[in-house]
């Protein structure tokens, strides 16, 4: 808050203090993003301003906007509240309000004017990334799709996007696509090639959108994602999963042999490759009981993985 | 039948009514044409004082038997007092009779040697012939006495898998005349239109010795008729998998295994003919009228000769109009804010439970003080379904409470319901029934396997318990075992010390907590409730692929129980913005979401072993989505204590003359759903109606 104008009187008219307030919200907002002012301006003598109006002025004394001042709540004249963009500079931001002079009857108030503070933070930057394969083989191909989105209106098309790997070496820059990724509203997306480590292992490797660059600041945006290098598979596991009630295939039924894993065709059947070694075995769903099995893979293997339908509950159990 | 008072406002009676001894004007009332009620004027309502006696209070209306609830007690006491010769008038706080009868399963255990057991020990059909399949249950199963059913009620011996004792607690004389009650209860569901399919397995609480629960059926017809016993498709809410109807709030359900061909069941085929055989045996209603207090002769004394009722009007979601029952001969229309309605034989409470009061009910669990969580069909029965009313209207009179610690001693009184995406996550919903607004979705049934496909997590975003685990209910001890005894069926033994020696406790415990974690306090609980907010389970669209799930409306809408985000981040924002019961923001999701990926990549969740139940998926795939899991407290089991005859007994043990009550407004016997407060009503009914003018 900030007080201002004090000179006394002429011969038939007297001046008065003024002191002005303006309150900003939020006071941290993004690039661009809304700022909700409201001033106050109280008189040392009790007066109306109805009518009058703040002005606003930017860091560089450029006027923002107007506030009108519609009534007096006690010994203050509120403003109402304006929206105003907030500037695209990161950083600290100090404006201006002032009430112009003016005179009332007899009472003469002089400018007053007040300064006001808020942050202005870069748009965030959200990175996704999916499609990574559970497995890859030493220093093979593999893909992943990463997508970008500012939480704002901002449209990142177009942007590079670079892939970092454990060591922090960039392996890919990935330019992201015109269009949205199927089922989002502005999830914005590249396809990217990349090759596996030459060591086994869980890597953990990221994606990385630079921020700034565009017309809107963006902070840096960062996704990870686990690339999991391993042996050359020595068994065959072919997993026919049956509804053990049935008799009959379930497709579409999740097949995991951690880090492995498959889908079920329409016959039922997946087919798993894996290093000899000991697993756990689940078949899942859709709909069903998850099936386990739990021992040691050292040859070529057919497991029948019957899954018990998931009947939800009965009336009976609904109701006891 | 009742009907307003048709005389004018200056007629001589109606000055003179305010001062007339009870049997002036009872002969009074008699003079203007009144049936079982009568409409008395405003300012005569006005002029009540609680504490003075009953021909001192301007009634509005006055009756044999007044009746706080029309659902599975109310109708049953209705239609039998009305059988044995009183007027009676039913006021209910909803829009339509019938309570959470008319939505449940309609699962009916009684026993005892009833009749429906007699006739499949038989291998008959049904009078109607309806049954044409064999009974599921072998003779031997079903060859029950009251003897051994009452036995059973009060086996100090069994505990469940929860390890709790659901029978040992049970008050002995409610027991006994419950016991000696089923089978005349049965026999007089049946002929008031109530078809029961084949007996098979018997209900929560009901013992563990003999088969005694059978659902209720209607067969479907080319129009609905209740005395035929027939039910259109529409009606049954069975000619589109995505509708129902005003008459069947939630679809019915296939019964052809129990019953035959085109026979499907639910709670309409019990609500609807019992309130079909009331309303034509000329019981009224006065629907849209929450039960407040009950009038007695003095504070805690004397007889209890009337009750008052507010106005409780239920509007169309979408219209704004007010809603109507199905059926409306016999309702008194009436729109005061407030009535007294004077019972000269009797009051029987039958408005329900606590489980949709969070206050009443945190006095059993605290945690479940959290409103976000309701009770079932709250979108059936509105904003005070199940709020204790009759609770709340004893005690200010001076009765007795009875089981309240049942509440815990049953297992599944609350739970995680497997339906995600809508608050009623009880039962679906679907549209066409006019309260389906209320609710906005039907909700997608995930199952207990659907579990496994997403993250759960608190309302900063934690995950709080193995996912899979969640939905897992301990077994109640019930025929033909339920876990909790080590003889199933026929080979348990009633009484016997084995049933509970520690070793098979030991051995049969299987409660996994997952509900009590759900409920815990987290970062975002303040006090001083502290209350642990909404559950959100995570996926993404992968999930969504794996499992088909429809993310469409009616499953799903946009009622602050479904979100969808391209992104983590957005996702917990539109979570923080859009849901009533969300007071903070979901803080750790995205951090959340992170290990989650990082513990799937390793194969392991060490923070809570899922890698031993089920295959961990990434959530990876945009877009994301979030829908609501609830945790359902669905009835009561502590309550006001009754005697064998159903009537209220105060803090000294005396019977407080004219009130009766039954269902989940008492305590005293822990048998779960519809079979207890039918039996209590019937012998409510009896005895209310027996009562001396």
């Amino acid at each position: 808050m900030c007080g201002n104008t004090t000179s006394l009187g002429g011969d038939d008219v007297s001046q008065a203090i003024s002191v002005c307030r303006i309150e900003v919200s939020p006071r941290e907002v993004e690039a661009g993003g809304d700022l909700t002012l409201k001033g106050q301006v109280a008189l040392a003598s009790a007066g109306d301003l109805h009518g009058q109006r703040v002005l606003i002025e930017d860091h560089d004394g450029g006027l923002v906007t107007t506030i009108e001042l519609t009534g007096v709540d006690g010994e203050s004249n509120q403003t109402g509240e304006v929206v105003v963009k907030a500037p695209l500079r990161p950083g600290t931001h100090v404006w201006r309000a002032v009430c112009p002079a003016q005179t009332q009857g007899s009472v003469s108030h002089e400018d007053a004017s007040t300064s006001f503070s808020f942050t202005v933070k870069p748009h965030a930057t959200r990175v996704v990334v999916w499609d990574a394969p559970p497995t890859v083989e030493r220093a093979k191909r593999f893909g992943i799709k990463l997508g970008v989105k500012c939480p704002f209106e901002c449209r990142p098309k177009g942007w590079a996007v670079d892939v970092r790997d454990h060591e922090g070496q960039r392996q890919a820059t990935a330019t992201l696509s015109d269009a949205p990724w199927p089922g989002t509203d502005t999830l914005y997306y590249a396809e990217v090639d990349l090759t596996a480590p030459d060591a086994e292992g869980l890597f953990s490797w990221d994606a990385r959108a630079p921020g700034s660059g565009a017309e809107v600041p963006h902070a840096e945006g960062t996704a990870r994602f686990g690339v999991r290098v391993v042996p050359p598979p020595e068994c065959r596991v072919t997993v026919v999963a049956v509804d053990a009630e049935r008799h009959t295939p379930v497709r579409g039924a999740t097949v995991v042999m951690h880090p492995y894993r498959a889908v079920t065709d329409e016959r039922g059947v997946a087919e798993v490759r894996v290093p000899k070694g000991a697993y756990r075995l689940f078949v899942s769903g859709p709909n069903h009981v998850p099936f386990r099995w739990d021992g040691e893979m050292t040859t070529d293997v057919t497991i029948r993985a019957e899954l018990a339908l998931d009947r939800g509950f009965s009336d009976a159990d609904i109701w006891s | 039948m009742a009907k307003t008072h048709d005389t004018r406002p200056d007629d001589p009676q109606r000055k003179t009514a305010n001062g007339l001894t009870r049997r002036a004007f009872v002969k009074t009332g008699a003079a203007a044409g009144l049936g079982a009620g009568a409409l008395l004027e405003p300012d005569q309502a006005d002029a009540q004082v609680p504490s003075t006696g009953p021909d001192d209070i301007a009634w509005d209306y006055e009756v044999d038997v007044v009746i706080a609830g029309a659902g599975c007690v109310g109708l049953t006491a209705a239609i039998r007092a009305r059988d044995l010769g009183a007027s009676v008038l039913v006021v209910d706080q909803n829009f339509d009779p019938g309570g959470r009868m008319l939505h449940s399963g309609a699962f009916l255990s009684l026993g005892g040697g009833d009749p429906v057991q007699r006739r499949d020990m038989k291998g008959d059909s049904d009078h109607e012939g309806f049954i044409t399949v064999d009974p599921v249950e072998a003779p031997e199963e079903l060859d029950d006495s009251v003897d051994l059913l009452f036995t059973d009620l009060t086996d100090w011996s069994v505990l469940d898998t929860k390890g709790q004792s659901p029978y040992r607690y049970n008050e002995r004389e409610l027991a006994r005349s419950w016991a000696e009650n089923c089978p005349a209860t049965r026999q007089f569901l049946i002929d008031n239109y109530v078809r029961f399919t084949r007996v098979s397995g018997t209900h929560g609480g009901g013992g563990l010795s003999r088969a005694r629960g059978a659902r209720c059926f209607l067969m479907l017809g080319d129009r609905t008729d209740i005395k035929a016993g027939t039910i259109t498709a529409e009606d049954a809410g069975v000619a589109d998998p995505e509708r129902t109807s005003p008459f069947a709030p939630v679809q019915m359900n296939n019964a052809s295994r129990s019953v035959g061909p085109n026979a499907v069941s639910n709670g309409v085929a019990l609500s609807r003919p019992l309130e079909f055989s009331a309303r034509e045996k000329g019981v009224e209603f006065m629907l849209h009228r929450h039960f407040d207090e009950l009038v007695r002769e003095q504070p805690f004394s004397g007889r209890v000769v009337g009750i008052r009722a507010h106005y409780s009007p239920r509007y169309h979601p979408e219209t704004g109009e007010l809603l109507q029952s199905y059926w409306q001969n016999g309702n008194i229309e009436e729109q005061r804010e407030t009535v007294s309605i004077r019972a000269r034989r009797a009051v029987i409470l039958a408005s329900g439970g606590h489980a949709g009061n969070p206050e009443v009910r945190s006095m059993f669990y605290p945690a479940l003080r959290e409103p976000a969580f309701p009770t079932s069909g709250y979108a059936l029965q509105g904003p005070h379904g199940q709020d204790a009313s009759a609770l709340t209207a004893g005690l200010r009179i001076g009765a007795n409470l009875a089981g309240m610690q049942q509440n815990l001693s049953y297992p599944t009184t609350f739970h995680i319901a497997t339906r995600l995406g809508t608050r009623d996550a009880y039962t679906t919903m679907m549209p066409g029934h006019p309260t389906f607004g209320f609710r906005g979705s039907a909700g997608v049934n995930v199952g207990s396997a659907g579990f496994e496909e997403f993250i759960a997590v608190n309302q900063v975003g934690k995950r709080f318990f193995n996912e899979v685990r969640l939905p897992a209910r301990p077994a109640g001890s019930r025929y033909p075992g339920g876990g909790g005894a080590p003889g199933r069926g026929l080979k348990h033994t009633p009484l016997d010390w084995r049933n509970c020696r520690k070793e098979w406790v030991r051995e049969m415990y299987d409660y996994d907590h997952g509900l009590d974690a759900a409920l815990a306090i987290n970062e975002g609980s303040t006090p001083p409730h502290y209350y642990s907010g909404p559950l959100w389970a995570i996926f993404d669209q992968e999930a969504v692929e794996r499992t088909g799930w429809e993310l469409r409306h009616p499953y799903v809408s946009d009622n602050g129980y479904f979100f969808h985000a391209d992104t983590i981040e957005e996702l917990a924002e539109t979570i923080a913005a859009g849901h009533e019961f969300q007071r903070v923001p979901l803080s750790y999701l995205v951090d959340t979401v992170a290990t989650w990926n990082s513990y799937v990549d390793a194969g392991a969740d060490p923070d809570f072993e899922r890698e031993a139940d089920a295959p961990m998926n990434r959530i990876a795939t945009p877009p994301f989505y979030a829908l609501s899991i609830m945790v359902i407290w669905h009835d009561s089991y502590g309550g006001l204590r009754v005697n064998g005859r159903q009537q209220v007994v105060d803090m000294q043990g005396q019977v407080i003359p004219g009130l009766y009550a039954g269902g989940e407004a008492v305590g005293g016997l822990n048998k779960h759903g519809l079979g207890k407060g039918h039996v209590h009503g019937y012998v409510a009914g009896t005895h209310a109606a027996e009562e001396q003018l």
